[in-house]
């Protein structure tokens, strides 16, 4: 028995023109640096007779730039590092198909070992056509919650023990409880896109490849906790998202998923985009509220919490995409499913970013309890170097970096060693032999540094007295009572700061100092 | 409730943080980034606590007390935490220098810190430009105090703000410009929230010997001010009163800075008597024998009084006394005459009472705002400041009708720039809006109107378009503002005005067609709605409630035969005069004609204030007798027989009402100044001189020790404020009239039920007619328009002797639209004259885009020998006497 709502959804599959050949390009903004938009504007301009999709990139960022010819008997031809000499082959490979297909087992096993929840089809659907997402089971999810009250929309996304995955890890069913508790009416559901810390590409890729995931994810916490108004707050950089991002949105409005008695419910909903005020620390919630009202980048003081007063006070749920996009999943399959993923206590699933001194640099999405280990050796290929995986950075700047013996450690949420290392968002930099980790640990103290926001004491005054006592710190100083001093510091920066920049600044000092004791 | 500080039990209430509970126990603890009277900022982090239950380290400003908690902020982790914090903070300054940083340095002290492990850092240059106060940035923490009173915490001007991140974070104004440069009023909150010192007073006193509260002496806003005074009877300082209900910690430049007239050497010290035609010092005695022995020869329709709104309630109420007794004659009036006599006027026929029925609180809680001719920005800044916060905080709509780009429109939603004097016709097209749109609340007007028929048929004749074209308003935005008027986003809307209406020949006109906006709409009578004529000086509304007005006593009760009975006992004068008496520009005629020949004028300088001046000096002039009773020899002092020295408000005790209603204690702050003694006491000298002179048997009526029993005898006869007494005052603040008695806690809102003139209000329509007496013509091309600035108050005779504001404000400036500037050939910056049909002034060209091209502005403040008075016209409005200040035609010469 189908419902009024998921009826009326796959309704709009019908009148599809299926062409018999698809053609995919992956672009996205990092493969654009190596020639994807090119390659797609030179397949545009030869005489082929297929659909031609601009797709995002699934991830596999060192085969890129990508080509997927797909037939229509579902067997696919996959092209990689696909160079303007390749066009004219791929061209003929169009036109006049060949029996054999061009295959790539490395890729398939790659994805294969993954967990794709919020990345599923990432890559191989048309981000441009929701009528795209919809036939892969795409909406499904929210015509299910819009037939379903709103209390037990909430308790099934509880019973998930879904968390947050922007880095605090936060139960996101209290959240949404806690926004659907207040009288308010008005209410925000607000996306947070700004994903401004380095070596962490996996909104990016989310926004570009598999925009719809998103926003469905984005209505059905909007219609649980009873919110007329969802907001995206996306990186002004990443511009290619926006696009995306505008277009998956108009579409959902000509589709009735947006606007006014969604898909002939009783509930309407309406979707905007604000363009981040640049920073890491927009990243942060109630920074990012404040710029989203034109305020100064600076975090507020909580409480109040943004679920009682957030943006324009009134009550605001902040999630982040990719947090978002596993909300359809648990809709769909039931928090029972969801919990068969991950581990004991952390369900689900975490796209990591992987980048450095590495083989394979990508976004793969992987089952909680994977160790970093085996992250970098299945999916990265190994680290490069006489040594490699020397160390490993986890967490960005707010975090630390672990040397190569610690690297049995597995992700979960929240902190992952005493230092205060963290998982974070999930960007994962392997350092290779000759990459000096007190450089490296510099460049972070750096960055935190120049990114804080200036407003409290402890993270503004105390960031650059860190860079500075790291840039004196030579075999001749390094003595105890320098590195207690430093030790000091940094506990005063990580305990004393008002938000979470100032509150992980100090770990990668600490970190340091714990694993490199000389 | 109960919690444990420090292992004791503490009790505290529900609503506060732990940093208050901390704070209440007297254990100290740092809050360099948390003012008393703002919000937690929470950036400083040196609060720093730890509480059983809650992970890591906690500001304790930004949590919130609750029962049972157990808080600790003396064992080592946050002990630790905080010194590192302090040794940061201190970090940010220059080492080695003795000087003290305040609350710092105690904090430095307090934790045993000797000296911070860390060098100090590079910091940007002082902001020097400000001619009263220094930022230096050397001194600077950046804690945000300063941008919060700046902001949000306090006046919503947004000059300063946190600029920069990291390293290159500071303190600065908009594009870096100095702070001059700035939209900074020079309130000065920046500098009295300031725990370091970094915001420094250019002149500091004296220390501090002792404090007295009491109430602004400039606008009808009516802040709490508290005086700082050094052992030379010196005053220092005047700081903002966070506990006052009208200014809510909140001060103005003038407030705050504006005290030095107080000591200034012009002060008038001993009584003056005109011999051989020159102003003589002469002693008390002798000066109160001669005005006793003149005013005996001048009694009943011979002589005139104007009081002083700058005075007391008990001063006035003595001085309105005294003329109906022992001078047996009602001639008696003040300056509102003068401002809001046409807002009085309709408010009485239409109410029945001519006081603003509403009180500030109800501007922060309105969902609209309707600012109509008033500056206030300039006027009555503090409550400007709580209007901007409505707009900031709960997003009210802010509607602006001005034909002067004012302040207020950068916080507007819809400015409305009427064609001068069409005031009526935009008023009487927005109700037209409110009817054709059905917005009008039926019920109201049903229940609790009159005359509603008749009115309506007068605005039927208008039309949108028609209304558009009379004001030169494009007719969506008269549309717009009648609709967020009459159906605010939230709550109420309050209608707000000043002489923008009142001061035109259809003064009575504009204030009955606001009255009938606000009844159309039923605007009036609940929280967050409500009529406020805003009041232009500290006691204006008190000087009309002690009875100094020429037809009614205290309390505006009319001369019924059993009132005359009622102040006839209780005065003890059977023969009081029973008929309406002058008004103050019908005592210039009266003068003119020599039918009048002698005044007694205390506190006010109608030969700078009153229009025309040239003519009004000729009256003066006919007066056979003059007594000024002033702090300063100003212009009518100057052509006085006799000049008697009063006190200014700092050197006596009494009370003010300001523009709520609120009767507020005026608290003595030093003694007398030389040999100059409080009004009251003056008069009662001069009363019981001529009482016993001619045999009165009034002198004991003129007997009394302290204000406090004139206020009891005042309050005794006066229905209204019969429950307010100057203990109460000074127990629990001020209190809201009407107070009917002793256990009553004042009124915040009038027209819950009924009005005073009975249970309905009164619909009175009129049509626009002739915008004013005298329009632009070819010798006098040019529309000049008046009014005041933020740092003069009124003619400038005790702002340009207050350092501090002359120095902000040292020139007459004369604004004028640049593209009059190029037709007329004057450059900004030049100094040029302007010449209307009765005199011309010189002054600086202000090239500003804030008047339309065809339209002037001169503030009235007098500065090197101009007024713009000696160029305006008195024509008046027929009803209520008003001259019309607002327009009239000029033309510019350039002085070359």
């Amino acid at each position: 028995m189908k419902d009024n709502y998921t009826k009326r959804l796959l309704s709009f599959n019908n009148t599809e023109d299926v062409k018999a050949l698809k053609v995919m390009v992956q672009v996205g903004q990092c493969s654009n640096s190596v020639g994807a938009q090119n390659i797609l504007s030179l397949l545009k301009s030869s005489n082929i007779s297929a659909d031609l999709i601009e797709s995002g990139c699934d991830g596999l960022c060192f085969l890129a730039p990508k080509v997927i010819l797909q037939y229509s008997d579902k067997t696919t031809s996959i092209f990689n590092n696909v160079s303007e000499n390749d066009v004219e082959m791929i061209s003929n490979e169009i036109n006049s198909p060949k029996k054999k297909r061009n295959t790539d087992n490395l890729a398939t096993e790659l994805l294969n070992n993954q967990t794709r929840i919020a990345m599923a089809q990432c890559g191989y659907s048309d981000p441009s056509n929701a009528k795209s997402y919809i036939s892969e089971g795409g909406y499904i999810g929210l015509a299910k919650a819009l037939g379903t009250k709103q209390d037990e929309v909430i308790s099934e996304i509880e019973d998930s023990k879904l968390l947050g995955r922007g880095g605090a890890y936060f139960p996101t069913g209290l959240k949404l409880k806690a926004v659907r508790k207040t009288e308010s009416k008005s209410k925000y559901v607000v996306i947070n896109a700004e994903e401004g810390e380095p070596g962490v590409f996996k909104d990016r890729h989310l926004l570009e490849g598999v925009p719809h995931r998103i926003i469905e994810g984005a209505i059905i916490s909007a219609y649980a906790v009873n919110a007329p108004q969802i907001i995206f707050y996306i990186n002004a950089k990443a511009k290619l998202s926006l696009d995306r991002l505008k277009n998956a949105i108009e579409q959902c409005y000509k589709l009735n998923i947006l606007g006014q008695n969604i898909l002939g419910s009783k509930y309407s909903v309406e979707a905007d985009i604000i363009q981040g005020a640049g920073g890491y620390v927009c990243g942060e919630e109630t920074t990012l509220l404040n710029t989203m009202e034109g305020d100064r980048r600076e975090p507020r003081i909580k409480p109040p919490f943004p679920t009682e007063s957030g943006y324009k006070s009134s009550p605001t749920l902040v999630n982040n995409c990719e947090t978002l996009s596993n909300i359809p999943f648990i809709l769909t399959n039931g928090a029972t499913s969801f919990k068969r993923i991950g581990c004991e206590n952390a369900y689900g699933t975490k796209i990591i970013s992987l980048s450095g001194d590495v083989n394979r640099p990508g976004v793969f999405e992987v089952q909680m309890g994977t160790s970093i280990d085996e992250i970098i050796k299945i999916f990265g290929g190994g680290g490069i170097g006489k040594n490699p995986e020397n160390a490993v950075s986890i967490g960005g700047p707010s975090s630390g970096v672990l040397p190569h013996n610690q690297l049995h450690i597995k992700i979960m949420p929240g902190r992952i060693h005493e230092t205060g290392i963290m998982l974070g968002a999930g960007g994962l930099v392997v350092l290779k032999d000759k990459t000096n980790v007190l450089q490296f640990i510099k460049n972070l103290a750096k960055y935190n540094a120049d990114e804080s926001c200036g407003k409290c004491t402890p993270c503004r005054e105390g960031t650059p007295r860190i860079v500075n006592m790291l840039e004196k710190l030579k075999p001749s100083t390094d003595t105890a009572a320098y590195r207690e001093e430093l030790s000091d510091l940094a506990e005063v920066v990580s305990s004393a700061s008002l938000c979470g920049l100032g509150q992980g600044a100090g770990t990668p000092i600490k970190s340091f100092l714990h694993f490199w004791p000389d | 409730m109960e919690l444990t500080l420090n292992g004791k039990t503490v009790k505290t209430s529900e609503g506060k943080s732990v940093l208050d509970v901390i704070n209440d126990s007297k254990t100290y603890i740092p809050q360099l980034c948390k003012d008393p009277d703002m919000k937690p900022i929470g950036a400083c982090r040196t609060c720093l606590v730890e509480i059983e239950g809650i992970n890591g380290i906690v500001a304790s400003c930004s949590v919130k007390a609750e029962p049972n908690m157990k808080i600790w902020t003396n064992t080592e982790r946050p002990k630790k935490l905080r010194k590192g914090v302090l040794e940061l903070t201190l970090g940010m300054l220059p080492k080695n220098k003795s000087k003290s940083y305040r609350e710092l340095t105690t904090a430095k002290q307090m934790h045993q810190i000797k000296t911070p492990q860390f060098q100090s850092r590079e910091r940007q240059p002082a902001d020097t430009s400000n001619p009263v106060f220094d930022i230096s940035m050397n001194d600077c923490i950046l804690c945000g105090r300063c941008t919060q009173a700046c902001q949000t915490g306090h006046q919503f001007i947004g000059a300063i703000d946190f600029l920069g991140t990291s390293t290159d974070s500071r303190i600065g104004t908009f594009m870096d410009s100095p702070l001059i440069d700035s939209v900074c009023t020079t309130c000065g909150q920046c500098l009295s929230v300031c725990p370091t010192g970094a915001i420094s007073i250019k002149s500091e006193g004296n220390s501090t010997a002792k404090e007295v509260d009491t109430t602004c002496p400039y606008c009808g806003v009516g802040c709490g001010i508290t005086a700082q005074v050094d052992s030379n009877q010196q005053i220092t300082a005047m700081l903002d009163n966070p506990l006052n209900e009208s200014s809510k910690g909140m001060l103005c430049v003038k407030g705050r800075f504006g005290f030095k007239y107080i000591h200034h050497k012009d002060r008038l010290k001993q009584p003056l008597i005109r011999k051989n035609g020159i102003l003589t010092e002469s002693s008390w005695e002798e000066a109160i024998e001669y005005v006793g022995d003149q005013l005996s020869i001048y009694r009943g329709a011979e002589f005139a009084t104007l009081c002083s709104a700058k005075a007391t309630n008990e001063d006035g109420y003595i001085q309105q006394k005294f003329a109906r007794t022992v001078m047996a004659t009602n001639n008696i009036d003040h300056c509102t005459r003068l401002c809001h006599s046409p807002s009085v006027e309709a408010m009485l026929e239409s109410l029945g009472s001519g006081a603003t029925s509403n009180s500030y609180i109800d501007y922060e809680e309105a969902g609209c705002l309707v600012i109509v001719g008033s500056d206030t920005n300039s006027n009555h800044p503090v409550a400007a400041a709580r209007m901007r916060k409505a707009v900031v905080e709960k997003g009210a709509k802010l509607i602006i009708i001005n034909p002067r780009r004012i302040e207020m429109c950068d916080f507007a939603d819809l400015w409305l720039r009427p064609n001068p004097g069409t005031d009526v016709a935009l008023l009487n097209t927005m109700a037209k809006v409110i009817l054709d749109e059905n917005l009008s609340n039926e019920t109201f007007i049903k229940e609790r109107t009159e005359g509603y028929e008749e009115w309506k048929n007068i605005i039927d004749q208008y039309t949108l378009s028609e209304g558009a074209k009379i004001t030169g308003i494009p007719e969506a935005d008269i549309a717009q503002a009648a609709k967020y008027y009459a159906s605010p986003p939230f709550s109420g809307s309050c209608l707000i005005w000043g002489m923008g209406v009142t001061q035109h020949t259809n003064g009575t006109a504009n204030a009955h067609s606001l009255l009938n906006l606000a009844f159309v709409s039923g605007q009036l009578g609940k929280p967050g709605n409500g009529i406020s004529p805003l009041r232009g000086q500290n006691n204006v509304q008190g000087c009309g409630d002690a009875g100094c007005l020429p037809t009614s006593y205290p309390g505006y009760q009319p001369f019924t035969e059993s009132n005359n009975e009622k102040f006839k006992n209780a005065w003890q004068a059977p023969n009081l005069p029973i008929v309406n008496g002058l008004v103050v520009t019908d005592m210039i005629e009266e003068a003119h004609k020599g039918t009048l020949k002698a005044m007694y004028i205390t506190g006010e300088n109608p030969l700078l204030s009153e229009p025309n001046l040239t003519e009004a000096r000729k009256a003066f002039m006919k007066l056979k007798f003059l007594v000024v009773q002033d702090i300063f020899l100003h212009e009518t002092a100057e052509v006085a027989d006799v000049v008697l020295p009063a006190t200014t408000f700092a050197e006596k005790t009494g009370t003010f009402t300001n523009s709520e209603r609120r009767v507020q204690m005026v608290n003595k702050i030093i003694d007398p100044i030389g040999n100059t003694k409080p009004d009251w006491e003056i008069i009662c000298e001069v009363a019981k001189n001529i009482s016993k002179k001619l045999g009165l048997n009034l002198e004991n009526q003129f007997e009394y020790s302290n204000a406090s029993e004139i206020w009891d005898e005042m309050s005794d006869l006066t229905p209204i404020i019969k429950g307010i007494n100057h203990q109460r005052l000074k127990q629990e603040g001020g209190i809201q009239w009407p107070c009917p008695d002793t256990s009553h806690p004042g009124t915040r809102f009038l027209y819950a039920d009924s009005f005073p003139r009975g249970e309905r209000a009164k619909f009175v329509g009129f049509k626009q007619g002739p915008p004013a007496e005298e329009m632009p013509s070819k010798r006098f091309p040019l529309i000049l328009n008046t009014g005041r600035i933020l740092y003069h108050w009124h003619g400038g005779t005790i702002t340009k002797r207050s350092e501090e504001l002359l120095k902000r404000s040292p020139e007459l400036e004369i604004n004028i639209n640049p593209d009059d500037g190029s037709k007329y050939s004057i450059n900004d910056g030049e100094v040029a004259r302007i010449i209307s049909k009765r005199g011309k002034l010189e002054g600086k060209i202000v090239f500003s885009d804030k008047m339309k091209s065809g339209e002037i502005f001169i503030p009235f403040v007098k500065l090197n020998k101009f007024a713009a008075n000696f160029l305006t016209n008195s024509a008046y409005d027929p009803t209520s006497k008003i001259p019309e200040y607002k327009v009239c035609a000029v033309r510019i010469e350039n002085v070359n």
